[in-house]
C-alpha cells in the first residue's frame, strides 16, 4: 500500500530515499540510549505522518509492537547480568536459576525500542518510495535479479488479496463446512504457483531474453528534494557521530544502569526530529 | 498484401490432455486485418492465440505438428520474446499480466528488455500512453486502477514497442459495459489509424463485428467458419445459433433473412423492410414501479422481504462513501439484478447483505440467512479434490463429467464457474437468499442461458436472489426487478422492461436496435413486436 500523498521522499530520486533511509538505520542500530532511540522513532513518526503514510506505519506497528514485546521479554529472561534483582522466577531445569534484573528489563527495552524504530523506518520506506526505481537500481546492474525482485515485491500483496478472497469465499456460504486454515494456506501457496507462470509467461510476452533486459541508466538533474534530503542525511548521522563521540548518547546497563544525561543529550532528542522532517515541509513538486 | 500471421496445418496438444486443443490449422491474417475468434468455450480461441504468440508449446508444453508464422518468425525456431516484437498479446485477467508496481514502469519494461536506450523508452511510454489513452495514469500504482484501466495498461504494454500485430484473449470478459465499449473503440482506432492486425478472441460479438473485416469460428480445435461478419452471421443462424448475436437472433425469431452487424444497419434494414417500432420515451428509465414483466414470467413479491436493507453506509477512513444510504427490500422467489460501473457498490452491497463485511451505519435484515457466490469462482473450490466438494449429484448437476480424484484447479473455468455455483446453491437451500457476483465472467452464449435456466428454477422454489452483473441479456432474461447502482446509491429500481429498456450502456443489443420501443429486451420479445409492427404496417 502506498502512502496516500506525495512527499520529498517519494519525489527524490530512489538512490538519496536509500541513503536517507539508510543513515536512519546506521543510527538506529549504533546509539543504544534510550532517548536517542525514542527521538528516532519519534522522528520517523513525524516524517511519516508529514508524508501522509501514517495508515501503513499504524499497521506496521501492528506487527511490530508484539514482536518487540516478545524481543524484550525472552531478552529479560536470557539476559544474566545486572545487580538489581525485581523479581525471582525460580529453578528450572536446562536454563538453571532464573532471575529478573531491572537492567536487563531495561537493555532488553532499548532492544524492543530498536525493532519499533526499524519497523517504522521499513514500512515508511516502502508506503513513500518507489519500488520500481528501487528494482531499477538492481536492473541496471543485474536485469534478472531486478525483474525477480519486482515480481517478489508485486507477489506479496497479490497472494495477501487472494487470501482475504478466500476467507471471503469460505464466510459467504455458512452452511458449507468451512476449510481449515491450513487448507487455506495450502490454496493460496497453490495459486502462487499459478501466478509465477502467469508471471513468467507475461516476462516472456514482454520480450524478457530478447537482449539485454538492463534498465538503461537515467540521467535525473538533482532536484530540491534530493539536496534536501542529502542534506538531512548527512547533518544526522553528523550529529549522532558527534553526540556518540562527545559520551552525550553513552548508556550502560551492567552491572548498572548509567544513562547520560547532559545538555547535548537533550539537544539531540529535540534537534533529531527537525533534521528528519524538515525537508518534507517543502511540497513543492511532490505531487503523485 | 503483407502477411502478419500464417497457420499451415497446425495441431496442438496440451501435456497430459487426451484430446488435441487444436486440429490441422489452416489459417492467414493479413498485415492490418481486424480478426474476430469466436467459439464456445473450450472450442480452441486461447490456444490458437497461445500459439501465434509462441507461448504454445515453446512455454506452454505439449505436442504440436505444422507450423506458425509471425511476420517471418517460425515459432518453432523462435522463442516467445523474440516473437513479441512483431507481436503484443494481452491475455484475459489484466491483474495477471502486469510485472511492475507502476504504469510508466510496466510500460517501459519490454522497451527496456530490448535494450532501447532511455530517451527512445521515455518517447514511447509517452507516445503509447497517448495513443492508449492512459497518459494520466502513467504515474499510478497498478494497485490503485480499475479493472478497465488495467486492462489498458496491459493494452498499451503490449503495444509499447510497437508491433504490427496485437492479439487478444477475451479482453473486455472482466470490464463493465461503458469500458468494455471503451476498450472496443480503442481497438478500431488502432486497427483502422494505426494499422495494427488485429486477432481477438471474444463472447460476446455485437461490440467488435462493426469492427471487423473477418470472423474466424473454432469448434473442437477446427475452423468451421471463415466469412466477412455477414458471412459469419448467416453461417451462425443456420450453424450454430448460440454464436448469432442478439440482433441476429432478432431478425431470426421475427422472419428477416438478412443478419445485421450492427445497430445502425439493423436499423436501417427494418426501415428498408417498412418496420420502424416507435422509441421509448426517456421518462420510463426511472418509473421505479415494479411491474408484471410480460412474456409470463415470474413477478416479485415485495409484501415480506427475506432480504431487508435499511439506510445501509459503507465510508471507508481515506475516501468516499461506496454505499451510500441505500433502501432494498427482496422478496422470496424475487430475482433482483444489480447492474452499474465497475465501483458502483454492487459487490460491496451483496457482501453486506451476507455479512462478511461491517455498515458504517444502517443494516441489513435477513430472515434466515444466505449465502453468496464470489465472483472468482476457485476461491469457492478449496480442497484436495473434486471429490471432497461435492457428492456425485451436485457434480453431475454442474455438468462435471470427470474423475473425482482431480484438483478443482484442473477443472476448465467453465467447470469451475458451474461448480462453485452448484456448491453455493445447495449452501443457499436452507437459507432463503443466493446472492451471486457476476455469474457469467468467461461463460459462452449457451452456459449463460443454462445458467438462467438454474436461477429461474432456484427463484421457483422461493428462493430471494440477487445477481450483481454488467451483462444486460441475463438481467433481462432472469430478473423480476433491475437495480441500477451509481456511487453507492440507488438511480432505477424498476421491471427490466422500464429500467433497461431506454438505456445507452445499461441496455441489450436487442433495445438498443429497437430504441426501446414495447420495453422488448430479448430477441424473443423483439421478435413478437416486430411481427406485430409488421402485421400493422400491412393493415
Amino acid at each position: 500500500m502506498k502512502a496516500t500523498r506525495g512527499s520529498a521522499l517519494s519525489a527524490a530520486r530512489s538512490t538519496v530515499a536509500l541513503a536517507w533511509f539508510a543513515m536512519v538505520m546506521t543510527v538506529a542500530l549504533a546509539i543504544d540510549h534510550p532517548l536517542g532511540l525514542v527521538s528516532l522513532a519519534a522522528a520517523l513518526v513525524l516524517v511519516g505522518w508529514l508524508a501522509g503514510a501514517g495508515r501503513q506505519m499504524a499497521k506496521a506497528m501492528m506487527f511490530a509492537v508484539p514482536l518487540a514485546i516478545t524481543v524484550m521479554l525472552v531478552n529479560a529472561l536470557v539476559e544474566r547480568d545486572g545487580l538489581t534483582v525485581v523479581a525471582r522466577l525460580g529453578e528450572y531445569p536446562v536454563v538453571g536459576r532464573l532471575d529478573l534484573t531491572a537492567e536487563a528489563l531495561a537493555q532488553s527495552a532499548t532492544l524492543a525500542l530498536r525493532v519499533i524504530v526499524i519497523a517504522l523506518a521499513v514500512s515508511l520506506f516502502a508506503a513513500c518510495v518507489d519500488q520500481d526505481d528501487v528494482t531499477d537500481l538492481l536492473r541496471r546492474r543485474s536485469g534478472r535479479l531486478g525483474i525477480v525482485m519486482a515480481l517478489a515485491a508485486r507477489m506479496v500483496p497479490l497472494l495477501a488479496a487472494d487470501g482475504r478472497r478466500m476467507v471471503d469465499a469460505r464466510n459467504a456460504t455458512p452452511t458449507v463446512e468451512a476449510a481449515s486454515r491450513m487448507a487455506l494456506f495450502g490454496a493460496v501457496a497453490g495459486g502462487a504457483l499459478d501466478r509465477a507462470a502467469d508471471a513468467a509467461a507475461t516476462l516472456e510476452l514482454r520480450g524478457l531474453g530478447d537482449g539485454p533486459c538492463l534498465a538503461p541508466r537515467r540521467r535525473r538533474a538533482w532536484s530540491r528534494h534530493d539536496r534536501a534530503l542529502v542534506l538531512s542525511a548527512v547533518t544526522l548521522g553528523a550529529v549522532s557521530a558527534t553526540a556518540l563521540i562527545a559520551g552525550w548518547l553513552s548508556a550502560r546497563f551492567t552491572p548498572g544502569i548509567e544513562l547520560a544525561s547532559k545538555p547535548g543529550t537533550w539537544v539531540f532528542v529535540l534537534v533529531v526530529p527537525a533534521i528528519a522532517a524538515l525537508p518534507l515541509l517543502d511540497r513543492r513538486g511532490v505531487g503523485r | 498484401m503483407n502477411r502478419a500471421l500464417k497457420f499451415e496445418g497446425f495441431s496442438y496438444r496440451y501435456p497430459g490432455a487426451t484430446e488435441p486443443a487444436l486440429r490441422d490449422i489452416d489459417l492467414e491474417i493479413n498485415a492490418g486485418e481486424f480478426v474476430v475468434l469466436a467459439g464456445a468455450s473450450g472450442s480452441g480461441k486461447s490456444s490458437l492465440l497461445r500459439a501465434a504468440c509462441g507461448l504454445a508449446p515453446g512455454f506452454d508444453g505439449g505436442t504440436a505438428a505444422g507450423r506458425v508464422t509471425v511476420g517471418q518468425l517460425d515459432t518453432r525456431e523462435h522463442k516467445a520474446a523474440e516473437i513479441a516484437r512483431f507481436c503484443g498479446t494481452v491475455l484475459q485477467d489484466p491483474e495477471r499480466q502486469t510485472v511492475m508496481s507502476k504504469v510508466r514502469a510496466e510500460l517501459a519494461l519490454p522497451l527496456e528488455s530490448r535494450g532501447f536506450s532511455e530517451a527512445a523508452t521515455a518517447r514511447a511510454v509517452e507516445e503509447t500512453a497517448l495513443l492508449v489513452g492512459i497518459g494520466e495514469l502513467l504515474d499510478r500504482g497498478l494497485s490503485t486502477l480499475s479493472g478497465g484501466e488495467l486492462q489498458r495498461v496491459a493494452t498499451a504494454a503490449a503495444l509499447a514497442s510497437r508491433p504490427p500485430l496485437l492479439l487478444l484473449d477475451e479482453p473486455t470478459s472482466q470490464l463493465d459495459p461503458v469500458a468494455a465499449d471503451d476498450l472496443a473503440w480503442l481497438l478500431r482506432r488502432l486497427n483502422e489509424e494505426q494499422g495494427i492486425a488485429i486477432v481477438i478472441a471474444e463472447q460476446r460479438l455485437e461490440r467488435l463485428l462493426p469492427a471487423a473485416d473477418r470472423v474466424v469460428v473454432l469448434d473442437g480445435g477446427k475452423v468451421v467458419c471463415d466469412d466477412d461478419p455477414q458471412g459469419f452471421l448467416i453461417w451462425a443462424s443456420n450453424n450454430q445459433p448460440s454464436l448469432q448475436t442478439p440482433g441476429g437472433a432478432l431478425f431470426s425469431a421475427a422472419g428477416i433473412p438478412a443478419q445485421p452487424v450492427s445497430v445502425k444497419q439493423a436499423r436501417e434494414l427494418l426501415i428498408d423492410q417498412g418496420i420502424e417500432p416507435a422509441a421509448a420515451s426517456p421518462g420510463s428509465l426511472t418509473s421505479g414501479q415494479i411491474k408484471r414483466k410480460r412474456f409470463g414470467r415470474l413477478t416479485g413479491r415485495r409484501a415480506s422481504g427475506v432480504i431487508e436493507v435499511e439506510s445501509l453506509w459503507d465510508e471507508p477512513a481515506n475516501g468516499r462513501p461506496i454505499i451510500a444510504g441505500l433502501d432494498l427490500s427482496v422478496a422470496g422467489g424475487e430475482t433482483v439484478a444489480l447492474m452499474g460501473r465497475n465501483g458502483a457498490g454492487k459487490s460491496t452491497l451483496l457482501r453486506h447483505i451476507v455479512g462478511i463485511s461491517k455498515p458504517t451505519s444502517g443494516r441489513v435484515k435477513l430472515t434466515s440467512g444466505a449465502a453468496m457466490l464470489t465472483q472468482n469462482p476457485g476461491d469457492h473450490l478449496i480442497a484436495e479434490t473434486v471429490g471432497d466438494l461435492a457428492d456425485a449429484s451436485t457434480l453431475a448437476a454442474a455438468g462435471i463429467r470427470c474423475s473425482a480424484d482431480r484438483h478443482p484447479r484442473d477443472l476448465s473455468g467453465g467447470e469451475r464457474q458451474r461448480l462453485a455455483f452448484e456448491l453455493v446453491a445447495s449452501a443457499a437451500e436452507g437459507l432463503g437468499a443466493l446472492l451471486l457476483d457476476e455469474p457469467t465472467r468467461g461463460l459462452d452464449r449457451g452456459r449463460r442461458a443454462e445458467l438462467a435456466e438454474r436461477i429461474r428454477v432456484i427463484a421457483q422454489s422461493g428462493s430471494a436472489i440477487v445477481v450483481a452483473t454488467h451483462d444486460a441479456e441475463l438481467a433481462a432474461t432472469v430478473a423480476d426487478r433491475v437495480v441500477l447502482i451509481a456511487e453507492g446509491r440507488v438511480l432505477a429500481d424498476g421491471a427490466p422492461s422500464d429500467v433497461l429498456a431506454g438505456g445507452w450502456y445499461f441496455t441489450t443489443e436487442t433495445a438498443r436496435i429497437l430504441n426501446g420501443a414495447g420495453g422488448a429486451l430479448l430477441p424473443e420479445e423483439g421478435a413478437l413486436l416486430l411481427t406485430q409492427s409488421d402485421a400493422e404496417a400491412q393493415r
